[in-house]
């Protein structure tokens, strides 16, 4: 007891404990999901709380897993929800709130309760004419002020043209809706989804009309709902909706850029819009951290980041060696706190890796601050066949973050 | 006329000029609240307060509902038995009921709303039920006019403004920070030392943690020191004073550490958890001058998640005793919470007046009335709040 808090004193001044860049913090298994490494997840969020969430899932995999790990430790068993009259699966993460977090999968947005693990799908039908609202894209982007919180969408009814609207988290209530801004638009398709959270702005990459006649454009929401402004671009021709892998990330200066499933990188700015393909290094995901934007990837073996500037232009390769210490980190038998039942029990995974992903922190899908030094990552440990395909133990981790 | 009155009335030194020339109003308050005093020999003595509250508030932002709150927003009694029965042995109780109430559950039905089996919403029935009435209930044993042991539960006295009596805050409420970092009251045992003269003030307690943030179900103990300097010699901590001849500072700083344990389902330990809140604190007195600054820090940490939990604030308030019966006062509040994680920074502004409607009699300050505009500054989320806050306290 006293050296904790001699530790406690010393640390008083501001100094709160950090993890090292690239180290790993407690490993927390979960649970055994699908699939083997690259597995069918995305980076884990977190709320303020502290409750963890972690969604299994992909874009063209019907079935979303939502689990939820508690601050004073436990997980919930997993909320399902599964979408079978869908197309496809999860996009990713919305953004959190003191305890709970929002995630978009197929055409649904939904909630996931902290406290109880449970998952409810929002605004599955307008309220007035009781028609099946399809939510083709959601930015993610939580704004929240003490009294309402909203997230952004571009949601189609059963009748009539897809409509920008802003959605009430708390009331589950669309408020001003806006139409799409070409009325004559036919086969709307969003490509992929960012926010300028700085700015409080939702953007989305948006291609309508087939062929030669396709167009496509980034379009700005303003905090309010309206479309603040719009870029056009060029991508290829009958892009796929949906094709953008997770996010479209901005930094603060507003410059963002996103991976497209073909690999080329779309960069944006507040006024230009370009598609390219990336040769410095082999893209595997975008990252902001701090503020700024990388293009995160491998050059050789190694991590890489290539910064993205405030023009748009791209920066020299830098290593990154976070990643690269958090890869050597796996390189070893962990301990791994089993949270699956109470109470917890130690065990050693002798070979992990990483969920997904080629490497630790890299990602096309935004990584959560899970402190101003740390995100959180999901780590494979053994595996075993099941009737359907292999079942791979996961755990919860955060890990040192430090970008050059 | 007035004006010239009022500032030869607040010139060092100056006598007051309401108040009896032979009164000192310096060492009251200090005298009855300090470990070892007397003033309180019979077996039971009966005091109190009711203090109703009436408010407005614009949150320009929020759902139409929401956005414009008017109305008596709480009416609170207290009321206090102490007394020393016996020798060196003195008790406290002290009760606070307010108009306001939280509702609790007292019936709920599943709806299924498309007849399909499944249960759509949960209808609820509420009623209205009175919260924690008991703010102290304690015994103090104090041999000496300098040492005294108190136990049962009380405030917890980290701060300055949780050691000023609910009656004798300089505004309705104590600042937004303060709310931020405050223990509550807590049941424990508290040493209280007075060395000469009142200069010098220390504290040191134990108590169940129970009011800092944990929800039942961990095991630990929260230890509490308190240490408050006054060179310039006995100096209460109530923030609202009357007129006074002589300068009094106060330095003062606090510190809570609560270590503890927190247990899963099955009870086997699951986390363990340090939570350390430091406080720091200046208040000066002079010619009717309040003068009083404090600033808080918390970091709390855990062996499963590091994730530190880390917030800092401060607040600022002065209050002006003007002869005619007036007090001017301003408070500026400003604090930063999730500072590890997601930084959220919300300022407080207030300013109004008090008035002291019966000054001059005997019981001058039995009765206040407060004039208050309060800012709400959610500089993070971006968002604003305006209220406006009048209040009466009529003490007994």
């Amino acid at each position: 007891m006293r050296s904790s808090l001699l530790l406690t004193l010393a640390l008083a001044p501001g100094c709160a404990p950090h993890l090292d860049p690239g180290s790993w913090g407690t490993f927390r298994y979960f649970s055994d999901v699908l699939g083997t490494p690259p597995m069918r997840l995305v980076p884990p969020t977190t709320d303020r709380d502290g409750n963890v969430y972690v969604l299994a899932g992909a874009a063209d995999y019907p079935a979303t897993t939502v689990y939820v790990g508690r601050l004073g430790g436990g997980w919930t068993a997993g909320c399902t929800n599964l979408l079978s009259d869908e197309l496809y699966g999860v996009h990713g993460f919305v953004g959190r709130s003191d305890d709970r977090a929002w995630f978009w999968s197929g055409t649904a947005l939904v909630e996931v309760d902290g406290a109880t693990g449970a998952c409810s799908r929002i605004l599955r039908q307008d309220p007035v004419s009781r028609s099946q609202l399809t939510f083709l894209g959601v930015a993610p982007l939580v704004d929240e002020t003490p009294s309402r919180r909203f997230t952004y969408a571009l949601v189609r009814g059963e009748t009539g043209t897809p409509q920008f609207l802003m959605v009430d988290l708390d009331e589950w209530l669309p408020f001003n809706t806006t139409p799409f801004p070409d009325e004559d638009a036919d086969d709307i398709r969003v490509v992929g989804t960012g926010a300028r959270p700085h700015d409080r702005q939702s953007v989305f990459l948006v291609a309508w009309g087939q062929g030669d006649d396709q167009l496509a454009a980034v379009l700005t929401i303003d905090r309010y709902g309206k479309v603040a402004d719009t870029v056009g671009i060029t991508l290829p021709t009958d892009i796929e909706a949906w094709s953008l892998q997770g996010y479209l990330q901005f930094s603060d200066d507003g410059v963002g850029a996103g991976l497209l499933s073909d690999g080329s990188v779309v960069i944006v700015t507040k006024s230009t819009a370009e598609r390219g393909t990336i040769d410095q290094i082999d893209v595997g995901g975008v990252l902001v951290w701090d503020g700024k934007l990388f293009l995160s990837g491998l050059d050789g073996n190694d991590p890489a980041l290539v910064p993205v500037q405030q023009d748009g232009k791209l920066g020299d390769v830098q290593a990154f060696p976070a990643a690269a210490k958090a890869a050597d980190g796996l390189q070893r038998a962990i301990q791994v706190s089993d949270e699956r039942s109470k109470p917890a029990r130690d065990r050693t995974w002798d070979d992990p890796r990483t969920a997904f992903g080629e490497v630790p922190l890299v990602s096309p899908w935004p990584l959560d601050v899970y402190t101003t030094w740390s995100t959180g990552w999901l780590v494979a440990g053994p595996d075993y066949a099941s009737g359907v395909e292999p079942v791979t133990a996961v755990a919860f981790a955060p890990v040192g973050m430090e970008t050059p | 006329m007035t004006a010239a009155l009022w500032l030869a009335a607040a010139a060092w030194g100056a006598p007051d000029l309401d108040a009896p020339a032979d009164v000192e109003v310096d060492d009251d308050v200090t005298a009855a609240t300090a470990p070892g005093a007397g003033g309180v020999d019979e077996a039971v003595e009966l005091s109190g307060f009711v203090k109703p509250v009436f408010s407005a508030v614009y949150r320009g932002s929020a759902l139409p509902r929401d956005r414009l709150a008017v109305g008596l927003t709480s009416s609170t009694a207290g009321i206090v038995l102490r007394g020393e029965p016996v020798d060196h042995w003195r008790y406290k109780v002290f009760f606070t009921v307010g108009a306001g109430t939280f509702p609790v559950l007292v019936g709920a039905r599943g709806v299924d709303l498309d007849n399909q089996g499944g249960l759509d919403r949960v209808d609820v029935d509420t009623a209205g039920a009175l919260g924690d009435i008991v703010r102290e209930t304690s015994i103090t044993w104090a041999p000496v006019d300098a040492f005294a042991i108190r136990a049962g539960r009380m405030p917890v006295p980290f701060t300055s403004a949780a050691q000023s009596a609910d009656t004798a805050l300089l505004f309705p409420e104590r600042a937004g920070p303060n709310q931020v970092f405050l223990a509550d009251d807590d049941l424990g045992a508290l040493l209280e030392l007075t060395l000469p003269e009142d200069r010098v003030l220390a504290k040191a307690g134990v108590f169940n943690g129970s009011g800092t943030g944990p929800s039942g179900g961990e095991r630990g103990v929260l230890y509490l020191a308190r240490v408050d300097l006054q060179p310039l010699g006995p100096f209460a901590f109530d923030e609202t004073r009357p007129l006074r001849s002589k300068p009094r500072l106060g330095l003062g700083a606090g510190a809570i550490w609560h270590p503890y344990r927190a247990f899963d389902a099955v009870g086997f330990e699951r986390v363990g958890v340090n939570d350390l809140r430091l406080s720091g604190s200046f208040r000066f007195s002079a010619a009717g001058l309040s003068v009083a600054v404090e600033g808080l820090y918390r970091l709390q940490t855990d062996t499963l998640t590091s994730r530190p939990l880390s917030a800092t604030g401060a607040y600022a308030q002065g209050g002006w005793r003007l002869p005619i019966a007036i007090e001017p006062i301003g408070r500026v509040g400003w604090s930063a919470v999730d500072r590890t994680f997601d930084p959220r920074t919300t300022v407080w502004t207030e300013g109004g007046l008090n008035v002291y409607p019966a000054h001059g009699d005997a019981g001058r300050d039995a009765i206040r009335l407060t004039f208050v505009y309060q800012g709400e500054h959610r500089v993070t989320e971006g968002e604003t709040a305006h209220g406006a806050v009048a209040a009466a306290v009529l003490t007994f």
